[in-house]
């Protein structure tokens, strides 16, 4: 007894003494004066890039996605302890190609910080990514680190025509935050899930494939569209799926019942189209298409199967089972719009977008059905000078609606009923302060189920190389604690706060 | 002093009936003639020495213990830095030439052209035949009222039908230390009144723009590849289009551009609405004429990181980049006939209670402003310097901005911009004949994209 509550002392010491270095690393901009320079440049590459250090500490309860995975039903102190390194080596080659190559890498050490304060988890891999053709997302590295080719691409620009060839992130659509028209790729939620800072959207989150993307510009003055364009977009058939925390991390979202399983067959290509362009100046038009293995995917069970941390789903004494859970990704069509104008009266700006699914993959008696689907969603931007001599309060409200069409008897969505109409509303407040050096920000998202979640922080941007950034993520919602899968109010366990802090070339 | 009343009443009685440059004689026949304006003015105006009564000489430096020499003929910001200790500055000779600030070409634009400019009722500029844009050069080179000087001032600011532009930004903090440090390249395209290169003289598939200007942030690390695509409507009364093309979204965004007096970013002392002293559409400000008299305004020999290499060592007051320096030195002459251009802003939010424009007749432009908080007390200077870029075009000369220099004389802060003719490989240029589908579309602000 006396050597293991040793071991906790010096664990905890060890804890207390990394968090002083952390608290030494935030504060490091407050006593030094900041350097500053440009970019690098090897030769004619041009190279920027910036380290950062998340720590996200909980405030809540233990995940009850992760019983009989864990140690031990403490909750968890930290959630996530990472360092990021994001690099960008530009190579302009000359006024037709250019080359960017942007290598990141991670270090996950959540886990052996935790484990000198609550001793929670056992190991998992930060990373996962267990699904058939991996390799094309060019990362390599173990549990605890890896490193990735998140962007690999050339640039060929003449005139009206750009073609960009290689692994890239693509962003379609008006609508920020929220996956309308924006289904091109599918997310990585596996680090940080989608709680990270709102206001940089998917940037960390979006998983860049292979693709061909060639856009043209043809102009039609007689139809007051100086700018119309036509885009098309081809990844020849490397298909990732949406990827979850692993079963057992902090913030893992797939209960402990089921194992679940990622079953992708590579080879389904997806195209894509767009025409876009500005009508009379002011109308920012957009049609698209898009057909493409669903990266959210269709989860079907395939019986149990024997695990030492599963459950006695047969009865006492059969044994340790868990459900066997595999996630197919079939082929799904996408048709939508987008528009937005500015309403000078107003001094505001106004965004609409549209997505029609025909054939959204569901679930119903384990066979995976398809039911049309359709997003609507409507947005005001409107910035109000409300401090004097300080930058305008941005004030952004959105509000999505789904329906799915056809029978919803029987059909499940993420292990839950469908929910045929779902709206959800979005209030995002950004008030700079001090010449823009301090970025106070606010995230209410509210859907009418009585779910919401909360992001209220700020960003301190220190000189040239330098930021801190603070945020408090709060989920609840009426029921939360019964509620399943797919509700943000099912997110309780990650409520808590982090700190990031970001060095930059 | 008597010299300063009697030129003062002078130019009072001539701005009075105001119809351009000059008090001897008008300055435009002179220019035609392919003179200076060195005929239309006393003597007394075109030397600092006479003007001031041997106070202050051409060659002097200007600092906190002797800027009550010149308090007269400053603008009042330019004497608050000086008080402070914030900055020195030389007195130059001042050059008549019009030629070391405006393109040759476009002058005889505004020569060709004269008298062909009219206002509508809501004060928008068109060529005198119904329904035409205007074809170029200044489109009142004798103005007779506010509204004719500032339409020649921003109409077309930097007087190219295009133009590259590549930029360091440096905000020194009131300690007087570097905050921060960003390079950008910007470009330009003038869809109305272009006279160099085709089509000419407007983009008719834009024809309702004035100009567009995309402005890419090169470093530092988290605006990398940050760019703004600013749309400036021909109709003077009505708000800019802008579409951010922004890294970390992936995509271009359209924003509202009620924002005028927003940083462009962290430290930023500037607002948007301060570009070219009047960044905003002409119509959105009131302008009156608030005084005329001789006054000292940033010499053509201000070429900022242009400065011909070593030339500084002899001579450091031309703007030149120094790390850590509030407000680089620079040269300022007697430029013998400046109004005083006062504008009341009417955009929602605004927080200046006034700009004064101090516009120089000669090159009809403005080069440096005071502005106003709205308790009347004075909060921000701004200079732009103009000087030789170095370059030629078309067998002439190329002038260009050099330096920005914006002063937050409350808080402290300062910024200032220097041009280059290269940063990144991209060079300084200008008529390069662009076309907006290349450059400055929606499109081409994503195609340009850098991550």
């Amino acid at each position: 007894m006396m050597a293991n509550g040793g071991v906790i002392i010096i664990r905890k010491l060890a804890f207390v003494l990394l968090m002083c270095v952390s608290l030494v690393c935030v504060s490091l901009p407050c006593v030094t004066p900041p350097a500053a320079w440009a970019q690098l440049n090897f030769g004619p590459v041009q190279v920027t890039g910036f380290y950062r250090d998340t720590l996200y500490l909980s405030t809540d309860h233990s995940n009850p996605n992760n019983r009989n995975l864990v140690r031990n039903g403490k909750k968890p102190d930290i959630v996530l302890a990472q360092q990021f390194v994001d690099l960008a080596f530009y190579w302009p080659m000359d006024q037709h190609f250019s080359l960017l190559f942007e290598p990141r890498l991670y270090h996950d050490f959540t886990d052996p910080l935790e484990s000198g304060f609550s001793h929670t988890f056992r190991a998992y891999d930060a990373f996962p990514r267990e699904f058939r053709g991996n390799g094309l997302m060019a990362r390599v590295g173990s549990r605890e680190f890896m490193a990735e080719a998140d962007q690999l691409y050339l640039d060929y620009r003449n005139g009206p025509l750009w073609i960009r060839a290689g692994k890239q992130s693509i962003a379609w659509g008006e609508a920020i935050g929220v996956q309308i028209l924006d289904i091109v790729e599918p997310l990585d939620l596996t680090r940080q899930l989608f709680v990270d800072r709102a206001f940089e959207e998917f940037d960390t989150y979006r998983i860049p494939e292979w693709f061909i993307r060639a856009n043209y510009t043809i102009p039609l003055p007689q139809l007051d569209i100086p700018d119309f364009t036509v885009e098309t977009l081809v990844n020849p058939g490397q298909t990732v799926p949406q990827l979850l925390p692993a079963q057992g991390s902090p913030l893992n979202l797939v209960t402990s019942v089921v194992k679940f399983r990622e079953r992708v067959r590579q080879g389904q290509p997806t195209v894509g189209a767009r025409l876009f362009g500005t009508f009379k100046n002011d109308y920012e038009f957009g049609l698209y298409a898009l057909s493409f293995p669903d990266g959210g995917g269709a989860a079907l069970a395939k019986g149990l199967v024997p695990d030492k941390r599963g459950f006695p789903l047969l009865g006492p004494g059969a044994g340790l089972f868990r459900v066997a859970l595999d996630n197919r990704h079939p082929r799904s069509n996408m048709l939508g719009w987008s528009l937005s104008f500015p309403v000078n009266p107003l001094g505001a700006f106004i965004r609409f977008e549209n997505a029609n699914r025909v054939d959204q993959p569901l679930v119903k008696f384990n066979r995976v059905v398809r039911r049309a689907r359709s997003q609507f969603f409507f947005e005001i931007d409107r910035p109000v000078y409300w401090i004097p001599k300080e930058n305008a309060l941005n004030v952004t409200f959105n509000f999505t609606e789904q329906y799915t069409y056809g029978s919803k008897h029987n059909v499940t969505e993420i292990g839950t009923p469908l929910d045929p109409t779902r709206q959800t509303a979005v209030l995002f407040l950004q008030q700079p302060l001090f010449n823009s050096r301090v970025s106070l920000e606010s995230l209410t998202i509210y859907n009418t189920d009585g779910d919401f979640w909360l992001q209220n922080g700020f960003e301190w941007s220190y000189g040239n190389h330098q930021k801190v950034d603070a945020f408090y993520n709060h989920f609840s919602g009426s029921g939360s604690e019964k509620r399943q899968g797919g509700s943000l109010a099912a997110l309780t366990f990650a409520r808590g706060m982090f700190f990031r802090y970001t060095w930059g070339l | 002093m008597i010299a300063h009343e009697w030129t003062r009443r002078r130019l009072l009685k001539t701005a009075a009936t105001f119809a351009g440059a000059g008090i001897l004689q008008p300055v435009l026949p002179l220019v035609g003639a392919g003179k200076t304006a060195e005929a239309a003015y006393p003597e007394e105006v075109l030397d600092i020495d006479q003007y001031t009564k041997g106070r202050v000489k051409v060659g002097m430096i200007i600092d906190k213990n002797n800027a009550d020499l010149i308090k007269d003929i400053a603008p009042e910001g330019l004497y608050y830095e000086l008080k402070q200790g914030w900055t020195r500055i030389k007195i130059g000779k001042t050059n008549p030439d019009e030629s070391a600030l405006i393109p040759v070409p476009w002058t005889e634009a505004t020569l060709r052209n004269k008298g062909r400019a009219v206002l509508d009722k809501t004060g928008n500029v068109w060529d005198r035949s119904p329904g035409t844009y205007w074809i170029g050069g200044d489109p009142f080179p004798e103005p007779k009222k506010a509204l004719e000087l500032i339409w020649d001032h921003g109409f077309s600011i930097r007087r190219y039908d295009d133009i590259t532009i590549t930029v360091t930004d440096e905000v020194i903090d009131p300690s007087g230390s570097q905050a921060h440090l960003s390079d950008a390249v910007a470009y330009k395209i003038q869809t109305h009144g272009r006279i160099y290169v085709d089509p000419k003289p407007s983009i008719d598939d834009y024809a309702d723009n004035l100009f567009r200007q995309v402005f890419t942030t090169l470093s530092p690390f988290d605006v990398n590849g940050l760019s703004s695509l600013s749309i400036v409507f021909y109709d003077a009364t009505k708000y800019p289009g802008l579409d951010l093309y922004i890294p970390t979204l992936k995509r271009t965004h359209s924003v509202p551009t009620t924002q005028r007096f927003d940083t462009l970013g962290p430290y930023g002392v500037e607002f948007v609405s301060d570009f070219d002293l009047q960044g905003d559409p002409i119509l959105t400000w009131g302008w009156t004429v608030a005084d005329r008299k001789p006054m000292l305004l940033p010499s053509a020999v201000n070429l900022g990181a242009r400065a011909p290499a070593g030339s500084t060592s002899t001579d450091s007051f031309v703007f030149a980049p120094e790390p850590a320096v509030r407000f680089p030195t620079t040269t300022w002459e007697l430029r013998p006939d400046v109004i005083f251009l006062d504008g009341q802003c009417h955009i929602p939010g605004c927080p200046y209670g006034k700009k004064r424009l101090f516009f120089d007749l000669i090159s009809r432009r403005a080069q440096s402003a005071d502005m106003w908080d709205k308790a009347g007390k004075l909060w921000r200077f701004a200079m732009f310097s103009w000087g030789m870029s170095g370059i030629k075009t078309g067998g002439y000369d190329v002038p260009d901005l050099t330096g920005i220099e914006f002063c937050d004389l409350q808080s402290g802060f300062h910024e200032h911009f220097h041009f280059y003719n290269k940063i990144e490989g991209i060079p300084f240029a200008v008529n390069s004949g662009y076309t907006i589908d290349q450059i400055a579309s929606d499109a081409a602000l994503q195609r340009a994209s850098r991550r």
